[in-house]
């Protein structure tokens, strides 16, 4: 992040001694020329923030604060529907199950039906790590 | 043994952080704060950077919004200062390479085709006293290159040292001083014909 870089319009090098030259010659604004030059450069472009620009942008971030009680509720409920989708998922494969393997045992053959088998139950671990992980979380920080 | 400069900065670097950490614990109002106190920084240098006001005040929106979700990224081992500046230039500049703007001129032609534009239509004999000739530099400053103009705002108006503007833009510390030296020698060769005479 903070590695220098070269631009193909990198100036010619400056010498050290004309820099400070130029640097004293600006603070010490002996020189007319110098002073109306040092003043001009630290004198702020009229172009500034308009008023009220800094409780604008903290009104546009205020969005992501969410209420405590709110954040948990929600989180109850998303938590509850997904155990309840679970379930139904399990039973409907318990009830259903065979008769989806004999078909797919007919479709695939016995040696696919084997890899099918094995990455449903990869695709199935992975989601269930990243449920129970998601169902134990603590809510999210208010602002950050 | 800590000089007062040091002691200082140290202090500053403790605000920050402080701040910094009020921003991510939520506290209320601490990103308006935050964004109070470096919103000048913010236009100054996106301002100077693609001179539009309404992509100026986009780019100054987008930069403290992405502050605001990367601020956990915030060390504290520089200046908040210089990091806001360091985003504020960084989307400043991708948004003149989006636009195809070059953000600086080819060295041999940069001393030549500042003084074209500047004798095009500017008068700075005409104004050479008080704050019009101030304007006038402005003026003229404004017709600099990005990077250059960019780079004078940092040094000069915001006062921060070279190492530091090294670490904002990326530009070796050579390279900064080179530009700062070349853009001020044109801007006070500007100056010649006006306040020469008046100088003597």
């Amino acid at each position: 992040m903070n590695t220098t870089h070269r631009y193909d319009a990198d100036p010619p090098p400056v010498d050290e001694r004309d820099w400070l030259a130029q640097e004293r010659a600006l603070a010490q604004g002996g020189d007319p020329r110098d002073a109306l030059l040092a003043r001009a450069l630290r004198t702020p472009p009229a172009a500034s923030p308009p008023p009220g620009f800094a409780a604008d942008m903290a009104r546009l971030v205020t969005p992501a604060v969410v209420p405590r009680d709110e954040g948990r509720l929600e989180r109850l409920l998303l938590n509850t529907l997904f155990v309840v989708m679970a379930a139904g998922a399990l039973v409907v494969t318990l009830l259903y199950g065979s008769h989806w393997l004999a078909a797919l045992d007919g479709l695939l053959g016995q040696r696919a039906m084997q890899w099918a088998l094995a990455g449903a139950a990869c695709v199935a671990l992975s989601w269930a790590l990243n449920g129970a992980r998601r169902l134990w979380a603590t809510p999210p920080m208010a602002a950050a | 043994m800590p000089t007062p400069a040091d002691r200082s900065d140290d202090a500053q670097l403790r605000a920050d952080r402080a701040l910094a950490d009020a921003v991510l614990a939520g506290a209320p109002g601490a990103f308006e704060q935050l964004v109070r106190d470096y919103q000048g920084l913010c236009w100054h240098v996106i301002d100077r950077m693609v001179r539009h006001p309404e992509d100026t005040r986009e780019l100054c929106q987008e930069t403290f919004l992405r502050v605001h979700r990367s601020l956990h990224q915030y060390r504290g081992e520089s200046a908040l200062k210089s990091w806001i500046a360091q985003v504020a230039y960084s989307i400043a500049k991708r948004h003149l390479e989006r636009k195809r703007i070059p953000i600086a001129e080819a060295a041999d032609d940069e001393g030549a085709s500042l003084v074209e534009r500047v004798a095009d239509g500017t008068d700075l004999e005409a104004e050479a006293s008080g704050g019009e000739a101030v304007a006038q530099l402005h003026a003229v400053i404004d017709r600099l290159p990005p990077m250059q103009r960019t780079l004078l705002t940092l040094y000069h108006l915001e006062d921060m040292p070279i190492g530091e503007i090294s670490r904002v833009t990326g530009l070796a510390e050579g390279t900064i001083k080179s530009h700062l030296f070349r853009s001020r020698k044109r801007l006070r060769e500007l100056l010649e014909p006006s306040l020469g005479v008046a100088a003597a």
